[in-house]
């Protein structure tokens, strides 16, 4: 088992394709809730597609992209590495081991252009964010910037997500020449239920934990008051003093709930 | 290719759509996907991504894929200073770009960019990974109910690598190994100004099972 502190992120273009010596691409599996190491789940040589935001803003969020991110695991021996490479002999004598892997970011052509009531059909329905008029490019760029590159340097990259984080406290404007839907809103497709749930997963956990604590507390400590209720050989004190102890437990626990 | 017989297909599509809650959306047509194996159909639209199965030994696109690998190590391997000719203006975004203690990589999107070490096995494979997503490309076109062309019209253009520099791009990365005990992230993600995914402890656990499953218990 390995812990990280990890934030999703999701291709720009249409279809991208995987294919590495050493396994290392994790995706989300949205069902149930974790990283899926896919890469280390082929038991012979394969490749990985991921799905792009292009696509899932020309379908409609009918193919939704795919989170992933790439995990360096400390093992470096690997199943995939002598899959994919056979006879890397270079690669096992390099002393410090690393994962070399090739993504083909197939990209929608620059200059064509978008127009979502082209690929509207009864399986797409109505586009939630419809475009016209505009190029690939201009999609792609309107896509691009609301996003940091993480192929930039550390440093860059920071200041990318500082600065996005400014803009996402002020209007959600979609910019360009997207057209606003006509009609009633119709329901987020694009929306991943568990968002909520992923962006105040630190509290939550911190308050089931605290509830956890406080409640094993006050039961330890009610033990010996609820052990005075039933006739026992085992029992010690007197009914005068288990008097006493049932207020202050009382308290405790109470206080303990505040706290939280 | 992973090829399947019309039953099998049948079958597949029946369990599709007996996994679609009734309240869903009109489901996507059924359609043939070239290499990727029937029960994995339906996580390319559901999670945004899948496995692409090779038809061993002789897929040419892992026959190239290989090749490119190959080259790649000889690449990586020659110094900085020739490495750091394939720097560009452009950033990220073509070119080689180093980012120490994580990864260095090259980017490329025309042949007259690409280091001569590298361009033979780049051609082949930009050619073989190029039309499979294109031709991938076109039967999700189909799986909308769209004709392919209304998708394909976006990758065609982009299948060869050639003299001129276009969308599509193929990057090939050296990631630097882990010397900790535990893993490291050596490409993290996106902050979404629409998505705002904070940070969280996340756990992976090493778990044979494909996450394709998981579809079937959650609708079971």
């Amino acid at each position: 088992m390995t812990h990280a502190w990890v934030i999703a992120h999701k291709d720009l273009g249409l279809l991208s394709l995987v294919i590495s010596d050493v396994p290392g691409l994790e995706v989300w599996n949205r069902h149930t809730q974790r990283w899926f190491p896919i890469e280390r789940s082929y038991s012979k040589p394969a490749g990985s597609l991921l799905v792009g935001r292009q696509l899932e803003r020309l379908s409609n969020g009918r193919y939704r992209a795919g989170h992933h991110m790439v995990r360096s695991y400390p093992d470096s021996t690997s199943a995939l590495s002598q899959l994919n490479m056979h006879q890397s002999s270079q690669f096992h004598k390099t002393p410090q081991y690393c994962r070399y892997s090739v993504v083909f970011a197939l990209r929608a052509h620059s200059p064509v252009s978008v127009d979502t009531d082209n690929l509207t059909t009864a399986i797409t329905g109505q586009f939630d964010k419809p475009v016209i008029g505009i190029t690939a490019q201009e999609l792609f760029t309107e896509i691009k910037n609301s996003h940091f590159n993480i192929n930039t340097g550390m440093q860059e990259r920071n200041e990318q997500r500082r600065k996005l984080a400014e803009k996402s406290d002020g209007s959600s404007t979609q910019g360009m020449k997207l057209r606003t839907a006509s009609g009633p809103p119709l329901p987020d497709r694009h929306c991943w239920n568990v968002t909520g749930a992923f962006k105040y997963r630190r509290e939550i956990i911190s308050v089931v934990t605290l509830i956890a604590i406080v409640a094993t507390i006050a039961v330890a400590l009610s033990l010996p008051s609820l052990l005075s209720l039933w006739p026992s050989p085992f029992r010690g004190g007197s009914m005068s003093e288990i008097k006493v102890d049932i207020p202050k437990l009382e308290e405790g626990f109470l206080l303990g709930t505040d706290n939280t | 290719m992973a090829s399947i017989g019309p039953a099998q297909m049948q079958a597949h599509a029946q369990r599709e759509q007996e996994m679609i809650p009734a309240h869903a959306l009109v489901p996507l047509r059924v359609i043939d996907l070239p290499r990727v194996i029937p029960c994995h159909h339906f996580c390319i639209s559901d999670q945004g991504w899948t496995t692409v199965t090779f038809d061993m030994p002789t897929d040419h696109l892992y026959i190239s894929s290989k090749a490119l690998l190959q080259a790649s190590r000889a690449f990586f391997e020659l110094s900085t200073d020739y490495k750091q000719t394939f720097q560009t203006q452009h950033g990220s975004m073509e070119g080689w770009n180093c980012i120490k203690g994580e990864k260095e990589f090259i980017t490329l999107r025309s042949l007259d960019c690409t280091p001569r070490i590298l361009k033979d096995a780049a051609s082949a494979y930009w050619a073989e990974a190029g039309g499979f997503l294109n031709e991938l490309l076109g039967r999700i076109a189909e799986s909308l109910d769209l004709p392919s062309s209304a998708m394909t019209v976006y990758s065609k253009p982009c299948i060869e690598l050639g003299s001129e520099e276009c969308a599509t791009l193929l990057r090939i990365f050296r990631y630097e190994g882990s010397q900790e005990d535990q893993s490291k992230i050596v490409a993290e993600g996106t902050f979404e100004r629409h998505l705002n995914f904070a940070s969280f402890p996340m756990t992976s656990v090493n778990d044979s099972r494909m996450g394709y499953s998981t579809q079937r218990l959650r609708l079971a």
